[in-house]
This record gives structure tokens, sequence and C-alpha cells, in this order.
């Protein structure tokens, strides 16, 4: 019986871990295609951002370029202008038109920076998020998985250990039990042993004599 | 007078045999003339006819068919003393075993012999609903009983 409990609670066991294996390997897959969207997801926000910054700088060079134009429009204006002015004047001019030029571009470049490191900290931030939710996850389902892991290997060695202690408990109450029916089956061929070898040891003159014998010792009882 | 007679019934079986011959006279008494006879030389064991014979020479018997009819009747009144012993009972054994209970007993008792070589030997008796068990089987097993502990101990050195 403890053998059948011992193999069925085995089999229980073996096939609770299957479960548990199950399970963890459904929430893997889940978890890698939700991996799988959100990268496709992050390509396509990258795609999008990289078009993004290329418009932007696209737009940047436009408006530089805009403002170059205009700039340069305005001075030439300025310059016919100022025909009439000292070649001193004139200078200042050009020189205040390229202090202009300078700031419009700086600007410009500082725009565009910012721009790009706004792109890639986003892209980046996103990579990381989406890295450690994935890696999170599966730390969790990697640890949930040890300690089920666990568990069973405990449930499985403390059902072991009892099951092992009641059959040592079993097996002694059988061998007491054995031990007794072997003494009674001693006795009991000890006894017909006995009966035989005594009962054919006895003449018939000895067996009439125990006979009366027994006949007097009911008379003395008052039996007879 | 009869105690003759009824020595040739110490055993239950011996008293039913007695007893349909005992009927075969007395119904022989009835029949034609020298059918008495004939039934006592010839259908009846020899020591029967000669016990018969011995009563109804030595004793004034008038009424013959009263005389078989009480006798038969007092088949009836015996006391059955059942025995059960371990071995096949011999002529001798059952001679011994009835001259004991008619000299300490006294007359009026049967014998009912059973054998059963399972009790080994001594016996089992019956007397009146009072049942006592004398043989070696019950002796061993009482034995056995008190001295289990002793013989284990015995057995295992």
């Amino acid at each position: 019986m403890d053998t059948q409990v011992l193999f069925y609670g085995t089999i229980i066991l073996t096939a609770l871990m299957g479960i548990v294996l199950g399970y963890v390997a459904i929430s893997y897959r889940k978890l890698i295609e939700k991996y799988e969207k959100i990268r496709v997801g992050q390509e396509e926000e990258a795609r999008g951002l990289e078009i993004q910054k290329t418009q932007i700088i696209d737009e940047g060079r436009r408006q530089a370029g805009l403002i170059i134009t205009d700039a340069q429009n305005k001075a030439a204006k300025l310059v016919s202008e100022a025909s009439t002015f000292g070649a001193q004047t004139k200078e200042i001019l050009e020189s205040e038109l390229k202090k202009t030029q300078t700031v419009e571009l700086d600007y410009y470049r500082k725009a565009l920076e910012e721009t790009k490191l706004g792109a890639v900290a986003t892209l980046g931030g996103i990579s990381k998020d989406v890295k450690d939710e994935v890696v999170r996850q599966i730390e969790a389902v990697r640890s949930s998985l040890a300690i089920e892991m666990q568990k069973v290997q405990l449930e499985t060695r403390q059902m072991l250990a009892s099951s092992y202690k009641k059959m040592e408990e079993d097996l002694e109450i059988h061998k007491k039990e054995r031990l007794k029916k072997i003494d009674e089956k001693i006795f009991e061929i000890l006894k017909v042993v006995a009966l035989r070898s005594v009962g054919k040891s006895l003449s018939f003159e000895d067996h009439e004599d125990v006979v009366i014998k027994a006949l007097e010792d009911a008379k003395r009882e008052n039996v007879l | 007078m009869y105690s003759e007679l009824f020595s040739l019934a110490r055993t239950q079986d011996e008293v039913d045999l007695l007893r349909q011959e005992l009927k075969l006279l007395s119904d022989s008494l009835f029949q034609r003339q020298g059918a008495f006879e004939e039934v006592l030389t010839k259908k009846i064991r020899a020591k029967t006819a000669n016990v018969v014979r011995k009563i109804f020479a030595s004793a004034e018997i008038n009424n013959k068919e009263k005389f078989f009819e009480e006798i038969i009747g007092s088949f009836g009144q015996l006391k059955q003393l059942e025995l059960i012993v371990a071995f096949e009972p011999r002529e001798e054994t059952v001679e011994r075993i009835w001259e004991w209970v008619a000299k300490n007993m006294g007359a009026g008792i049967v014998l009912n012999i059973r054998v059963d070589p399972g009790i080994g030997a001594g016996t089992i008796l019956d007397y009146q609903g009072v049942y006592r068990n004398y043989s070696l089987k019950k002796l061993l097993e009482s034995v056995f009983e008190s001295q289990s502990q002793t013989f284990i101990k015995i057995l295992a050195q």
C-alpha cells in the first residue's frame, strides 16, 4: 500500500512539476512576444524619430539658409545705401554683418545639437526601459520558478520521508506479526509432533491405562 | 439375574444389536412352533442365545413376551457415558473400561466410544451433560500456553 502511495505521490508531483514548467514556458513565450512587440514598436519609433530628426535638420538648414540669404540681402542693401558713406562706415557695417551671421549660425548649430541629443536620449531611454523590463520580468519568472522548484523539492522530500517512516512502522508491525505467527506455528508443530510421537509410542495397554486414569480423575472430581 | 444379559450391552452399538436380537426372539413367540428355537440357533449371536437360554433355564419366567418387553424397555433408561479416545478400542479395552464403570459407577450405564486420533492420548468424556477433557492435546496446549516464553527463549538460543 505504501509503495502505491509513494508511486502515486511521485506521479502527482511529477504532474505538478509538469504543470509548473508548462506555466513557465507559456509565461516565457508571452514575455518573448511582449518583448518582440516592444522591439518592433521601438524600431518604428526610432524610424519615426529619425525621420523627425532629418526633418528638423532640414528645417534648420532651410531656416539657416533663409536667415543667411535674408542677411546677405540686407547687407547688400545697406552696402548699396551706404555707398555714399565713408569707407569707415562700410567697414563697421561689414563687421556687424559678420557678427550677425556668426550669432545666427551658432544658434542654428546649438539647436541642431540639442535636437540630436534629445533624440538619442529618447531612443536610449526607451531601449533601456525595455531591457530593464524584460530583465526584471525574466528575473521574476526565474525567481518564481526557483521558489516553486524548491517548494516541490521540499514537498517531495517531506513526502518521501513520511512514506519511508510509515513504511518502516508498517514493516515493524508486519515483522512482529510474522514473528508471532511463526512462534504460534512452531508451537503448533511442536504440539503435533509431541502428540504423534507420544501417541505412537504408547501401547494399547498404555492408552487404556491413561483412559482409566482419566476416568478415575473424573470420579475424584465428582464428574462421574 | 439379568446382569449377564446386560454384559452383552456394554456399548451403544451393542445395545442396538441386542435390542434387535431380543425383538426377533420376542416376535418369534407369535410365529409357528419352533420359530423361537430357530431364531436362537440361526439368527442371533451365540453368546446372546446362550445367555437367554441360561436365564430361561434358571428362572421361572412364565411370560416370555413380557420379559423381552421389559428388557427392551430398560435399554431406554440406560445412562450414556460418551468417551472420545485416540485409538480404535479393542475388545479388551471395551471390557476394561466397562468393568471399571460397572464397579465404580454401578449398573445401568452404557458406553458410547468414538475415536479421534487428534487428541493424542487420554479421553474426552461427556456424562449427563458434564464435559471434561483429559486428552494429551489439552495437556500440551496448557503446557505450551503457560510455558510459551520459556520455549521461545530456548528456541532463540
